[in-house]
């Protein structure tokens, strides 16, 4: 746990932190490498230098480090650790032996909390990790040898990320380049240096953030950062050396720190996503560094519950950013439709929620009373497949995409697929599929897949007067045909009192669910999004539903549990909504931050978090379980940071309760 | 994994190929500056069974163990490679003759004793050759065996080379993997000088690990703590490359070494020279130039290169001087950042 470093702000594994030197500096930072290694200098940094060249090189070790303990910059500058640096291929074996006794130097100087340190450190070297235990920055050693590595780059990268604490900075130097910047960001890296620009510059590169040029390849500057303003290509060509350098370090800086502070506003507003899915074009390796990103589940956990932010998808990509999957994967694994027999598949609407639109109402004109019967799901790109219930629910109404009319075919799978997953688990008497177009291809494709029939009642335009009909129709002449066996077979009963077993089931009445009681299925299926099996202790039993839609409020046994917040359509607990989950006999610390002896207020710091579960997010309804108090606020951390960070708002309360005493 | 396994391993995964035994592994011409004598010098390269170091592991860099023959010569095997290689020396007067096995030349089990006194009985009997010098591990040196050469060659004056590398133990051992100290190497040295003979050491410019910087300061202590015990009259910096079939092969292969840059060595030996007038000191710039060898830009190296091999020749510093470039920039860029990319180098 660190002292001298704290996030403040996340974006899924991005984050904007403050580094507490003598004065505060912001991360996503840049640090000048020139200014590193200049013994007087008036920068944050002071270096514990190599210790390749001594000979003995723990006494060197201890004596740097009791230097640094007296000069004037110990509790005020960034110290980097003297280290004894290697590259990916040294054996661990040799590397072990020197890695752990230096690391017990660092120890035994007592410097750890007492100044910002920075430690060099090995994504291998995580057996030994206790050792580095303290720092506030981590420095990823040899990092630089697996550019244009996706593969390589990713997975040492994310194992060294997620083992060094979350609260501390983690540098990637040598590295950074106006094109990777902003994915390096996203990926959860917080510190940068200017060596690649500077080096650039030496090499007669000028760098943007879309192609490293040669200089003399440029017909023109590509940029009017101070440097490019005052300067023709022709003239730059003619600078001499030194000139030049300077000319190029300085607009090579510049693109980086532009980028740098663009990425960091993105962070800001929640859309750093769509930015990196754009950025990462640029460079192949980049783009891949961004699918593996994706496929790796072990990032779902710090992805927010919901942005304040409009989804905007438009890439490829998008269909694997986390919201998206984790909202797919609950349809698929949590998602329990209200039992009905008909099923009718709406495509989606441009209007959010769907039902607001002026299609989806002419759809719901046209399901008349018969709505009652039907399970209604939308079909979309990119969230794949969305139950009526769940309309309002973040990410649903919560996105944008671009409409041509065309879905390719990683769009068309990744719906097929959920729409396949939903019909085997779910089976229905009779299918509507209300759709057209790439909506109807690829439910004619599952429909013939699955050998399950399908009725599809849309002409060209769903919407249209004509399509409504039919679709009206279908449902009537469903419905009057089922009143009718009904009907003979209460007759046949009544004539002859025998019972037909194998005949009762099919010939069941249609299911329905009243208006009041879809209010609880909606209700029912909120809860189920947002808290999983647990939920039903909330809705089982004594259970009503309050209020309009959508500011819907939960009561059981006439005490409030829950109340619908419409805008990301998640509901809100009450200290006694949390006190049923607490009490409820499955209940096994999910979705519970558990605290020490003490009644926290207002809101809950990390280091008074003792345990969490470890899938809670960032915005995440979260239960504060603790021996003097319960209660319930929303997460502002992942439920694995919280039990890591020694710093750092972890939750902010709304309802705290002192054990055996009045709510406070 | 130590790193002598990981040697280890890279050296079992090649055999030395099926070469004649009677054939040394290579010989060539070329200039030297012998203490201040100008002269055609003869390097042959014995085939023998072997550095028996760098079998069980050995040097980081090293490629040269897979020179060895593939079955273990005789005596008249190696007498018959050295007859070879002479008879190229029919048109030269006046000619020097080193030795090497990629081994060493004072172990019995690369080179017994007989063939050993018999190659420089030879070498002692050819009126042609002026001078004699022979490569060994210093571990192999002892005060009888540097008598016994000296004995030999009488008045022929002889030398041992040793592939020093650096005056750093803890660079040789953890970074070279060499295998021996600064100690023996001071030893072997005062007990050739003891014995009549003279001594060369070669050193390595940029092990891996080490940044520009580094490196450089590395060999500028080497040559101080060289001179300062006086343990060498002449002084050869190898500027490290990338040989087949080496660790630091693979570490070049995943960008993780960087050969040096040419104007590295151009300022140590400035350095050197300027500070020990009496050092001869000089410098090969092997692959100079190539991807796998030491270089500046494209437009320099084998400028520098030449230059580097000219001072080497006239040990005149003004030599130094007379090649810049543009380039010498971007390594001044390159040697002060190094320093600070924790691990891996700057590679262009």
């Amino acid at each position: 746990m660190t002292s001298f470093f704290e996030v403040t702000k996340r974006d899924g594994s991005g984050r904007v932190g403050l580094l507490r030197l003598s004065s505060d500096l912001k991360t996503p930072l840049i640090i000048d490498s020139e200014q590193i290694g200049k013994s007087k200098s008036d920068y944050f940094i002071s270096d514990g230098g190599s210790l390749w060249l001594s000979q003995n090189i723990y006494d060197s070790a201890k004596s740097r480090i009791n230097t640094f303990k007296e000069s004037s910059d110990f509790g005020k500058n960034l110290y980097i650790l003297p280290r004894l640096s290697f590259t990916q291929q040294y054996p661990s074996d040799s590397y072990f032996k020197y890695a752990i006794k230096i690391n017990d130097v660092y120890n035994e100087s007592g410097i750890f909390g007492n100044t910002p340190t920075c430690a060099v450190i090995h994504p291998t070297d995580l057996d030994s990790f206790s050792k580095h235990e303290g720092a506030d920055v981590y420095i990823f050693e040899s990092v630089s040898s697996f550019e244009n590595d996706p593969v390589r780059f990713y997975n040492e990268f994310q194992k060294l990320r997620l083992s060094i604490p979350f609260d501390s900075a983690l540098w990637i130097p040598n590295f950074a380049t106006p094109e990777n910047v902003a994915l390096l960001i996203y990926m959860g890296a917080d510190i940068f240096d200017t060596t690649c620009a500077i080096v650039s510059a030496g090499f007669d590169k000028y760098m943007t953030n879309a192609g490293i040029y040669n200089l003399n390849s440029l017909k023109t500057l590509p940029c009017s950062c101070k440097e490019c303003s005052s300067n023709s290509i022709e003239e730059v060509l003619n600078f001499d050396k030194e000139k030049r350098f300077n000319f190029l370090k300085n607009h090579n800086i510049s693109a980086l720190e532009s980028e740098l502070r663009l990425a960091t506003q993105k962070l800001h507003d929640g859309t750093l996503r769509e930015y990196v899915e754009g950025q990462c074009r640029v460079q192949p390796w980049l783009a891949g560094l961004l699918r593996l990103y994706d496929s790796d589940s072990n990032n779902l956990s710090v992805s927010p519950a919901f942005r304040t932010s409009i989804i905007s998808a438009t890439t490829g990509d998008s269909l694997n950013r986390s919201e998206i999957r984790i909202f797919a994967d609950k349809i698929k694994n949590s998602y329990v439709p209200p039992e009905k027999d008909i099923l009718v598949i709406f495509p989606c609407s441009a209007k959010k929620p769907y039902s607001l639109s002026n299609s989806h109402r002419n759809f719901i004109w046209a399901m008349g009373r018969n709505r009652a019967y039907v399970n209604e799901i939308i079909i979309t790109s990119p969230i794949g497949l969305i139950p009526r219930e769940l309309e309002i629910t973040y990410p649903a109404a919560h996105y944008d995409t671009t409409v041509t009319g065309h879905w390719d075919n990683d769009e068309r799978h990744f719906v097929g697929s959920l729409l396949e997953n939903y019909l085997i688990k779910n089976k229905y008497k009779y299918i509507i599929a209300h759709v057209s177009g790439p909506y109807k291809e690829i439910c004619e494709q599952i429909s013939s897949k699955l050998k399950i029939p399908f009725e599809f009642t849309s002409e060209s335009s769903p919407s249209s007067r004509e399509s409504c009909n039919n679709l009206k129709a279908a449902l009537d002449r469903i419905v009057r045909e089922n009143k009718e066996k009904e009907n003979k077979k209460e007759n046949k009963e009544k004539d002859n009192k025998k019972e037909n077993k194998d005949s009762k089931n099919s010939e069941n009445p249609l299911k329905r669910r009243s208006f009041e009681l879809g209010k609880v299925d909606q209700c029912i299926a909120i809860l189920r999004h947002q808290f999983g099996e647990i939920s039903n202790v909330l809705y089982s039993g004594d259970f009503s539903v309050r209020a309009n839609f959508p500011k819907y409020q939960l009561y059981s046994e006439n005490v409030q549990i829950a109340t619908l917040v419409p805008k990301y359509g998640l509901f809100s607990l009450t200290a006694a909504g949390a006190e049923k989950i607490l009490k409820s006999p499955d209940y096994k610390g999910q979705h519970t931050v558990f605290i020490d002896k003490f009644v926290p207020r207002g809101s809950l710091l990390a280091p008074g978090v003792i345990d969490a579960d470890k899938e809670i997010r960032p915005g995440d309804e979260v239960i504060i379980s603790g021996e003097l108090a319960y209660g319930v606020g929303k997460a502002f951390m992942s439920g694995r940071e919280m039990i890591d960070s020694g710093r750092g708002i972890a939750v902010f309360l709304r309802h705290i309760k002192e054990k055996n005493k009045k709510e406070s | 994994m130590t790193l002598n396994s990981e040697v280890l391993n890279i050296r079992k995964l090649h055999r030395p190929k099926k070469e004649p035994l009677d054939k040394p592994a290579a010989s060539w011409f070329g200039k030297d500056n012998i203490r201040g004598d100008i002269i055609d010098t003869l390097t042959i390269i014995f085939r023998t069974s072997g550095c028996y170091w760098g079998k069980q592991g050995g040097c980081t860099m090293c490629g040269y163990v897979y020179d060895s023959a593939f079955e273990i010569p005789t005596d008249e095997d190696i007498l018959k490679q050295l007859d070879f290689a002479m008879s190229r020396a029919d048109k030269k007067e006046r000619i020097m003759v080193k030795i090497f096995t990629s081994g060493s030349f004072l172990d019995k089990s690369e080179i017994s004793e007989y063939a050993r006194n018999e190659i420089l009985n030879r070498l002692y009997e050819n009126e042609k050759v002026s001078y004699v010098l022979a490569e060994t591990r210093p571990e192999f040196v002892t005060y009888e065996k540097a008598l016994k050469c000296a004995e030999i060659m009488k008045d022929k004056p002889f030398e041992f080379a040793y592939g020093l590398e650096t005056s750093n133990d803890f660079v040789r051992k953890n970074s070279i993997n060499k295998g021996f100290s600064f100690e023996v190497f001071k030893r072997a040295c005062k007990c050739a000088k003891k014995a009549g003979l003279y001594n060369k050491a070669y050193l390595l410019l940029k092990p891996p690990f080490l940044s520009e910087r580094e490196a450089i300061e590395d060999m500028k202590k080497t040559i101080d703590d060289i001179c300062e015990h006086n343990l060498a009259e002449t002084v050869s910096m190898n500027l490290c490359n990338v040989q087949n079939k080496t660790f630091v092969e693979k570490m070049w292969e995943r960008n993780e070494f960087r050969p040096p840059w040419l104007w590295s060595a151009v300022e140590i030996l400035k350095y050197a020279k300027q500070k020990y007038p009496d050092l001869y000191i000089m410098s090969d710039p092997v692959g100079a130039g190539a991807k796998r060898g030491p270089r500046n830009c494209k437009e320099c190296s084998f400028d520098v290169a030449d230059m580097i091999r000219d001072f080497s020749i006239t040990q005149d510093v003004k030599v130094l001087d007379r090649v810049n470039c543009d380039c010498k920039k971007t390594w001044e860029v390159v040697k002060s950042l190094d320093d600070f990319t924790f691990g891996s180098p700057i590679i262009d």
